[in-house]
């Protein structure tokens, strides 16, 4: 029994600062697998077109973010992950803290993390333009957007990439609830929805992934999103939350 | 699409992760040094090179002068004056499409036009016969465009040869050379659905050089008629 009484706000905010400041090598791991994202997208992967017509030859490249989201996304997947396991857990308990700051703390950072790898996966592909439009190799083409598509862009990564890092905590939360429990688990749902798919003649994975992030509507879109990772989320809690704190 | 193609992979290579770091203490040791300042300095240069670009990317727009962004609208009407252009009338083309014109007196009241070969000319073109009392031909070369749906590329296929020899203009009887073009566009994958189906990257269209000559009906005119696009009266 404490004579002290503390804010759940002031724990939770002591525990983020903590994480922000002290899990440096995540911040590495970011800048790292976006400058290969970078060199990926440099090299106008993601589409070309071309053909002649009398005596025109042309080609069209088309260059995009996506391989710096990508790479982005299994950014975080990898540290969600890393963030549930028990070293970092053991980490967190030096504070004076609960499983419910804790689980609340991480669930902020995972946001956080989001929001610096939306912000710079976003601005990443206006390196390659620059790089282009000062070696002037070739005729080149910048599709003018609105500030609306700006935004909507802006609002979709953030979606993929909190989904991927909420989702992937899940995961590891899970695991850290009973390793044997987790494998079997996925085998058993992995086999299922094998079954379902050749029995039915669909694509479970490819059908969900689309209903969940093939969606026109930007605002619909983050309601999907956001329903997800609070269900995830709660999950991870109520999967942890009678956990020892050293296992 | 792609995004939605490769979740699951991501999601299969974040466990394997998962189970090879699963539950090992060491790991803090590496990844919770506390001696953060270089690391959070160097993502901050990492983030304001990022903003730079892309204020300078805002600020100074990398399309190139020789692609112009056009509306539908714009394009249809482009392809029209084209059209009118080619059936003798003049009057809609902007005179900026213009690269060069000639004016030449004809002494003798015979004019010709002729091509060295056979060869497909680089060209289109348009007779017009005017009634003008002058014996005065009058010749305006206008520029090649290539219309690709949203968007004109100036190419150098303006480069016709053509040459006056006292009552006579002979065109050059070369092909233009082969241009290549490439063009490269840039977008963002979550709204690359969109531009596919707003934009249809699948119109293309390419209109020769056209020669619009004026010639007084007065003036006897001989011309193969293989070369000529149309004569309008």
């Amino acid at each position: 029994m404490s004579l002290q009484e503390v804010s759940l706000y002031e724990i939770v905010k002591k525990q983020v600062i903590y994480k922000v400041k002290s899990y440096t090598g995540i911040l590495h791991t970011l800048m790292v697998l976006q400058i290969i994202g970078l060199f990926f997208a440099a090299s106008g992967n993601s589409g070309m077109m071309g053909g002649s017509s009398g005596t025109l030859n042309y080609s069209i490249t088309f260059f995009s973010g996506t391989a710096i989201t990508v790479m982005t996304i299994m950014w975080i997947i990898t540290n969600s992950v890393l963030i549930a396991t028990t070293a970092y857990k053991n980490d967190d308990f030096t504070f004076v803290s609960t499983r419910w700051s804790r689980h609340l703390a991480n669930g902020i950072y995972i946001t956080f993390l989001a929001i610096l790898g939306t912000l710079t996966s976003y601005m990443g592909i206006n390196l390659i333009k620059i790089v282009y439009q000062i070696l002037q190799i070739e005729a080149i083409y910048d599709i003018n957007l609105s500030y609306m598509d700006h935004f909507s862009s802006i609002i979709n990564i953030f979606g993929y990439i909190l989904l991927s890092g909420i989702l992937a905590y899940f995961i590891g939360s899970v695991l850290q609830f009973n390793k044997l429990f987790t494998i079997f688990g996925i085998i058993a749902i992995v086999a299922l929805i094998a079954v379902f798919n050749s029995f039915n003649g669909v694509n479970l994975y490819y059908s969900l992934g689309r209903f969940i992030l093939a969606e026109d509507s930007i605002a619909i879109f983050m309601v999907k999103i956001a329903g997800i990772c609070l269900l995830a989320f709660s999950a991870s809690w109520f999967l942890n939350k009678n956990q020892e704190v050293y296992t | 699409m792609i995004l939605v193609a490769l979740m699951p992979i991501l999601i299969l290579v974040s466990i394997v992760i998962a189970i090879l770091r699963f539950n090992s203490p060491n790991v803090k040791t590496s990844k919770t040094k506390l001696s953060s300042i270089v690391s959070i300095r160097l993502l901050m240069v990492y983030v304001v090179v990022l903003l730079v670009a892309t204020v300078w990317t805002w600020a100074f727009p990398v399309s190139s002068e020789s692609v112009t962004a056009l509306t539908s609208k714009e394009v249809n009407k482009k392809k029209q004056d084209y059209r009118l252009l080619t059936a003798g009338n003049a009057g809609k083309m902007d005179d900026s499409s213009i690269i060069e014109t000639w004016t030449q007196s004809v002494n003798d009241g015979v004019f010709k036009i002729t091509s060295k070969s056979s060869e497909q000319m680089p060209l289109n073109l348009v007779i017009k016969r005017i009634d003008d009392s002058e014996s005065v031909v009058k010749a305006s070369l206008y520029q090649s465009m290539v219309l690709y749906n949203h968007y004109e590329v100036q190419t150098n296929l303006d480069q016709v040869n053509i040459e006056w020899q006292n009552d006579t203009l002979e065109i050059g009887n070369q092909t233009p050379p082969e241009t290549n073009l490439n063009l490269k566009f840039y977008d963002y994958a979550p709204i690359n659905r969109k531009f596919q189906l707003e934009y249809n990257y699948g119109e293309f269209s390419e209109y020769l050089p056209v020669l619009y000559v004026e010639v007084p009906k007065s003036i006897k005119l001989y011309v193969d008629q293989r070369l000529v696009t149309t004569i309008s009266e």
